[in-house]
């Protein structure tokens, strides 16, 4: 009997032992990989998560290129300063996390194109394509931006010319896959444009203007969630801080990117006008300037029809920079003054250019008389278009180093890849300029856009040539 | 029957008659210092065996001879007292703690109640007479300068924020610094780095030693990691806080009030210009009421308090308002059984100010340089200003103050329960269950109004008003069951203590942001959209333990134990972590060659080695996916890899010292070596960039402090009336990443232009940028890329006091110093934006169009050598004046000063940190809850101020 009553009391003690376990309800809260793969809507998800992931490339990026080009300089602010005095090195962080943040979305996107989309029974062959898109504007912005990057874990570091034309081959997979989808088509445009590839640029150009004459892609932002627009604090949003300042002739594009309660501007990664620039560029490499200058006015009419916004940016500041519309602007000492570029930000709305906005007008185009003449209005039509979406720091010719973290790492990298590159021809101080206060005249030093048709035949900058 | 019972009461009063006629009755009444009466103190009449004990009012009568005779008056714990009778009736006797034998029993935890003499460890204590004076509000703040070895940094003079604790250097590069503190046995939440998610108010984090109840200490005692804090396993790295609290004593009812009203005055000091202190800050007001009752009888005591302090800063818009209520209690149940409880309540509510990494910080941006254009200032140098600028300012500060909203709430209730059961003599069986819960509320309302007047957005801006709100709820639970056996047997002593111990956390958050918020709406309702996040994390720390401490003629001592520890963060493939402890120590005092020497009272070696360790953040160890709402969908996106072999970092002490005393104890020294070494540290270190995969925290690297604790108390005079004694600590460390285990380094917080990494070779933390250096004509002639410019933590720094008394009247000076650390002086790099920069520049270079601040990084690193006065404190003791005023017993008196004085060898406070806990590199750490804190980035905050503070306490 007493036995039993043990037995009893041990089996209850056991019970109640289990009832009180303290390590009861200790799970991880967060979702395993392994518990997505084959669920339905699991590739959709993925989905979502590469543009989130192209928020994050696109914040990483644009802040640093936008200040290693002409285009902004870095007044008072803790991002980056070495970019914007082209002081690029292997050791820098940011050029770091550049290469990690591509490297991620690459990353990703092969871990849903082999695992994730594969076991979706509800994968669609057009989200094959999405994702095979992702793998390859990782690799576009590695060859547009690094003087070499490898494209897999610790592998070997791969030339431009490697990881665009790899880049290629993705964008020509998911092309084969979706074949109407103009992102595509401009993504290849871009990717043989850099490639100096001018026939199949010019082809997949007209391919996409074809498919939609209108056509853009963008990366949006999540202004409760995040990521937000950091680019857009930077521009607009820390007030009086005023960190990134636009040169003086652009002044009018300036702010690209605002926030107006939780909306947050877009950053645009594909235009059509990219198209028509590149159309342009390939008739001025065949010397011919009327089709050329054709080819401008219709991009003219593709900006004009982009509209513009009214923002109150009044909070903005330009500290001692010249601000006001009485400032005329010359490109350098030997190009003349032009006004309407820069504006007054204290008396009411302004119009910002939230896709294209640009200076030129049709009586510019019209006048021109020589390819040389065109090819400098066409690459000034390109830095004012593309003002803020990081593509004049690759116009530019400027690569970016392999950090130090993957040398430290990866046996691979070799002394050469840890040197930034920055064509002899341009100049550290990108963004100086000289203001007579007397007369509201503003005189860039160095007019950039006839810097680089001088150095137009060099192998790194204006590839058609 | 009758005959016999005659003889016997003629006997009887024969007796008596005889001792009437040959002695005589005194009587007296035995107190304390504060003039509280003692109960239980033994009354001998020297050279006899008659005597009493005191009663439950201190009160005792004895009869002794009619001539002559001395009565000797002891108590455990309270120096024995002979007193001559002489023709005396009444004998009324003060008694006065015995330090010697008060310091000898040491309560160690889990390893129970050891004598000092017993211990192979340096173990310091604070008890409540250390604590006497001065002004508690939390514990890290109340033992700045009281713990000999350990440093504790203030890194703001917002209320109730996260300041730095150092012991034995910094022992991880992945989590916090800060000790485990266990309240009566139960472990509390003791967060002091931000949370999983928080209100962005620039840095100011809410710390939750900022409430751990304080106000009823009986005894702190701080156990340093390594062979001390062994037995509590997998979480006990950084040390041990152990806080008994007060249980009451028996005897009449005691009631004491106590009030202290004070005013607040920011500090002026570390501002490069005064017009911070002009405009920005005021006359704060503090004022704190207490109340607290105790007493009990032989089987019941009891101790119950009430408090209400509040703070209304010095600086407009901030302040900090608290309500406790709490108890402790013992009960004897039987011969057996005793129970002992505590609980408390706080209600704490901080109203701050946004602080450093905002655009208008705690200076209000004057120290940085406003932006004079936009304000309509004549110009951004505060120095210059004209009258009309000051009142410019003065508007836009009480516009900032008045109209931000930052508020944090906490609501905090912990309790503890301990039964002891003596099960044979010698052997006790005790078992304690507690529970801390902490419930905050941190919230942020920005108007557009706030948002105008701070200059962030247009004025007319109607769509940008935002609440963030998060609520965090915290549980900790704690049980520990033990059993404690003694023993004597020929030379040897025994003590052997073993039991298991669990504490389970369960940590709660969540976030709500709202946009569009309607203009003076306070609900989350009212806004056009809403966000909202969770963070979760819970953990189980289970083990058991057992410690021997084996004596040999009370002269040497060998303790050596273990622990056994489970814990639910460690990875799967990962065993449980055994704790190994041993240690000796030879009390060569006892020996008789020196038992009679005049000059050497206590001689002591004593040498060990320990391990403890740090438990890894829970669910480091799986790999999973990042799945985040982004613009009404769900996105899926790699996460962390895992470690399924995750392990806690294992912290191992080798310590040797000598505690000698000399001259009656008349001069005390401790010295002690040591050396621990966090092996398989847990670092969250990158892959190759080229991987994509975010950092892992994995059992990668090898961090080692060493140093020397030197501390030395000299009681300068000591007799009846006047007092005079002095304490000193060296504490000299050197700190190095031995092994970074083949990753990269890593920053763990800082700027992109000037960061806190860890490396290889280098101190945790180092600080690493560019270094320029100038040619002739003062432009850069060439720079250091990743220089090593300095590094956070001190050399050596140490902590010194004074205590004075004469008669009544009481001296405490308290302070602490450092040297050989750095700091960055952040606010010098705004300047430099601003064109309010000093000349530590070259002309040539001295401008953001000469130079890039990249490049000049390193000029902006100071040495922060400091002494900071903390404390000073006049008492004086008026029981003398009250004893016969009616229902009084006693009253004193005190005035203290806080902060009062300093030197420094920086520009900026040495202390600060502006980001508080912050780690300021989004994106290259993603963990922020309990993170490594090395401080050094001084800026875009204010001081912990002065305080003048009068206090008056009663007791009835």
């Amino acid at each position: 009997m007493k036995k039993n009553i043990l037995i009893i009391l041990a089996i209850f003690l056991a019970l109640s032992c289990e009832e009180i376990d303290p390590t009861r309800d200790i799970n991880n809260p967060n979702l395993l990989l392994e518990n997505v793969i084959g669920s339905p809507g699991s590739v959709n998800s993925w989905i979502v998560g590469q543009e989130r992931q192209m928020a994050i490339v696109y914040n990483q990026v644009l802040e640093l290129t936008e200040l290693g080009s002409d285009n902004y300089v870095n007044v008072q602010t803790f991002f980056n300063q070495q970019f914007d005095r082209l002081n690029i090195t292997f050791q820098d962080a940011d050029v770091n996390t550049i290469a990690f943040r591509i490297a991620d979305l690459r990353e990703s996107g092969k871990i849903g194109l082999n695992d994730v989309f594969p076991a979706d029974p509800t994968a669609t062959p057009e989200q094959e394509a999405q994702l095979q898109f992702y793998v390859g504007w990782a690799k576009l912005l590695a060859g547009e931006l690094f003087v070499a990057l490898p494209d897999e874990g610790a592998g070997a570091p791969l030339s431009p010319t490697e990881n665009l034309n790899n880049a290629v081959s993705d964008f020509l997979a998911a092309e084969a896959i979706d074949g109407n989808n103009p992102s595509y088509k401009l993504a290849l445009a871009r990717a043989y444009h850099r490639l100096g590839d001018q026939a199949n640029a010019v082809t997949k150009a007209q391919e996409a203007i074809a498919l939609d004459p209108t056509f853009t892609r963008t990366v949006e932002f999540d202004g409760t969630n995040l990521p937000d627009n950091d680019f857009a604090d930077g521009l607009f949003q820390r007030g009086n801080f005023d960190d990134y300042q636009p040169l003086p002739r652009l002044d009018f594009l300036d702010p690209k990117y605002f926030v107006v309660g939780d909306e947050e501007s877009p950053v645009y990664i594909q235009k059509i006008e990219e198209a028509y620039l590149i159309i342009a560029e390939g008739q001025l490499a065949d010397g011919d300037l009327a089709g050329a200058q054709t080819t401008m006015n219709i991009l003219l009419n593709v900006v004009a029809a982009r509209g513009m916004a009214m923002l109150d940016d009044a909070v903005e500041n330009r500290n001692e920079r010249p601000t006001g519309t009485s400032v005329t602007v010359r490109a350098s000492a030997a190009d003349a003054f032009k006004a309407d570029l820069v504006l007054d930000r204290q008396s009411g709305e302004i119009p910002v250019f939230t896709i294209s906005g640009t200076s030129v007008v049709s009586g510019d185009v019209t006048a021109l008389t020589t390819v040389t003449g065109a090819l400098e209005l066409l690459y000034l039509m390109r830095q004012e278009i593309f003002i803020a979406e990081g593509r004049r720091f690759v116009d530019l010719g400027i690569r970016i180093p392999i950090s130090e973290n993957e040398m430290l790492t990866n046996s691979n990298v070799t002394d050469s890849d840890l040197q930034a590159f920055v064509p002899s021809f341009v100049p550290t101080d990108m963004d100086a300029f000289t203001f007579d206060a007397g007369t509201n005249e503003v005189t860039i030093t160095h007019n950039m856009n006839a810097v680089l048709v001088a150095n137009r035949t060099d192998a790194n900058v204006v590839p058609f040539f | 029957m009758n005959k016999i019972l005659l003889i016997c009461l003629m006997l009887l009063f024969g007796f008596t008659a005889e001792s009437i006629a040959q002695e005589r009755t005194v009587s007296g009444q035995i107190t304390d210092e504060s003039g509280e009466s003692i109960p239980g103190v033994n009354i001998v009449l020297k050279g006899t065996s008659v005597g009493v004990t005191s009663d439950i009012e201190g009160n005792w009568k004895l009869s002794v001879p009619s001539e002559g005779g001395i009565l000797i008056f002891s108590y455990i714990g309270l120096t024995a007292q002979e007193v001559e009778i002489g023709n005396r009736s009444i004998i009324n006797v003060t008694m006065r703690p015995d330090v010697q034998q008060l310091t000898e029993v040491v309560i160690t935890g889990l390893g129970g109640a050891v004598d000092r003499s017993k211990l192979t460890t340096t173990v310091n204590t604070v008890n409540s007479d250390d604590l006497k004076y001065t002004p508690i509000v939390r514990i890290d703040q109340l033992l700045q300068s009281k713990l000999p070895n350990t440093q504790i940094l203030q890194s703001s003079g917002a209320p109730g924020t996260t300041g730095v604790i150092r012991g034995r250097g910094i022992n991880s590069a992945l989590t916090g610094q800060q000790p485990v503190v266990y309240v009566d046995g139960v472990r509390v939440d003791n967060l002091n780095t931000q949370g999983g998610l928080n209100v962005a108010t620039g840095g100011a984090q809410s710390s939750s030693l900022a409430d751990i109840p304080v106000d009823q200490i009986d005894d702190i005692t701080f156990l340093k990691g390594g062979a001390a804090t062994t037995l509590y396993g997998s979480d006990a790295a950084n040390g041990v806080l152990l806080i008994t609290t007060k249980k009451g004593e028996a005897g009449r009812t005691r009631i004491s009030y106590e009030a202290q009203l004070g005013a607040i005055n920011g500090t002026g000091d570390y501002f490069v210009f005064d017009e911070v202190k002009e405009l920005g800050f005021r006359t704060g007001f503090l004022n704190s009421q207490a109340l607290n009752i105790s007493g009990g009888n032989d089987a019941i005591t009891y101790n119950f308090f009430a408090k209400y302090r509040d703070d209304n800063s010095f600086q407009f818009g901030q302040e900090e308002r608290r309500y406790t209520i709490g108890g402790g209690y013992n009960a004897t149940i039987s011969k057996k059984l005793n129970y002992q409880g505590s609980f408390s309540y706080i209600s704490n509510n901080y109203t701050r100010l946004p602080n450093a990494n905002s655009s208008f910080d705690r200076t209000f941006g004057i120290d940085q340089g406003l932006p004079a254009g936009q304000l309509g200032l004549s110009t951004n140098k505060p120095s210059d200003w004209t009258a009309e600028d000051k009142d410019i300012v003065s508007k836009l500060i009480r516009d900032v103050a008045s109209l931000s909203d930052i508020t944090t709430q906490i609501r905090r209730f912990t309790n503890s329960h301990k039964f002891s059961y003596d099960v044979i003599e010698g052997l006790s069986i005790n078992a304690i269950i507690g529970l801390d819960f902490r419930n905050s509320r941190a919230q942020e309302i920005q108007t557009n109004e706030y948002l105008v007047a701070q200059l962030s957005v247009a004025p007319g801006t109607t769509t940008e008003g935002s609440i963030e709100r998060v609520d965090r709820s915290f549980l900790s639970t704690t049980g520990t069951i033990s059993a404690n056996w003694t023993a004597k047997v020929g030379d040897f002593t025994f003590n052997t203590v073993a039991g298991a111990q669990f504490f389970r956390n369960v940590d709660d958050q969540q976030e709500v942001i709202t946009t569009n918020q309607a203009e003076t709406s306070t609900t989350i309702n009212i806004s056009a959209d809403q966000s909202v996040e969770d963070f979760q994390s819970s953990v189980v720390n289970y083990g058991y333990f057992v410690s021997e401490n084996i004596g040999w003629k009370d002269k040497v001592f060998l303790d050596i134990g273990f622990r056994n520890d489970f814990n639910t963060a460690f990875g799967d493939d990962a065993s449980s972590k055994f704790y190994p402890k041993a240690g000796i120590s030879y009390n060569i005092s006892e020996e008789d060659f020196l038992n009679s020497s005049n000059i050497i009272s206590n001689l002591k070696v004593r040498g060990s080695f320990g391990r403890a360790g740090n438990f890894p953040p829970p669910y480091t160890r799986d790999a999973q996916l990042n799945a985040n709402a982004f613009n009404g969908q769900l996105a899926f996106q790699p996460g962390q890899v895992g470690s399924s072999v995750l392990a806690p970092e294992e912290l191992t002490t080798i310590e040797g010292g000598v505690d000698l005393g000399l001259l009656s104890d008349r001069i005390n020294l401790e010295v002690t070596y040591y050396t621990s070494t966090t092996k398989n540290a847990l670092f969250s270190a990158p892959f190759a960039p080229s991987f994509g995969s975010e950092n892992q925290v994995r059992n990668l690297g090898e961090i080692e402090n060493k140093g020397w604790e030197i501390y030395t108390r000299v009681n300068i005079i000591d007799n009846n009336d006047l007092k005079l004694s002095a304490n000193l600590s060296w504490n000299k460390q050197e700190n190095v990443v031995v092994s970074g285990g083949g990753a990269p380094e890593f920053s763990v917080g800082g700027f992109t232009f000037l960061g806190s990494f860890i490396k290889e070779g280098l101190p945790v933390g180092y600080f690493r940028g560019s270094q320029p250096t100038f040619a002739e004509d003062g432009s850069i002639a060439s720079v250091e890329e990743n220089a090593v410019l300095g590094k956070p933590t001190p050399d050596a720094f140490g902590s010194l006091g004074i205590n004075a008394s004469w008669r009544d009247l009481s001296l405490f000076v308290s302070g602490d110093y450092q040297y050989g650390a750095a700091a960055v002086n952040t606010d010098e790099v705004l300047r430099f934006f601003r064109g309010l920069q000093d000349d530590r520049i070259p002309e040539a270079s001295n401008s953001p169009a000469a130079a890039s601040f990249f490049d000049l990084a390193g000029v902006w690193v100071e040495d922060t050598d400091f002494l900071k006065v903390r404390n000073i404190t006049l008492g004086y003791d008026l029981r003398s004046l009250v004893s016969n005023i009616g229902i009084l017993r006693n009253a004193s008196i005190a005035f203290t000063a806080l902060n009062p004085i300093n030197f420094h060898s920086s520009v900026f406070d040495p202390e600060i940190t502006g980001s508080g806990s912050n780690n300021l590199l989004p994106g290259t750490n993603t963990r922020t809850q309990n993170a490594v804190t090395t401080g050094g980035f001084g800026f875009g905050t204010v001081s912990a101020p002065r305080m003048y503070i009068f206090t008056l306490r009663l007791g009835l």
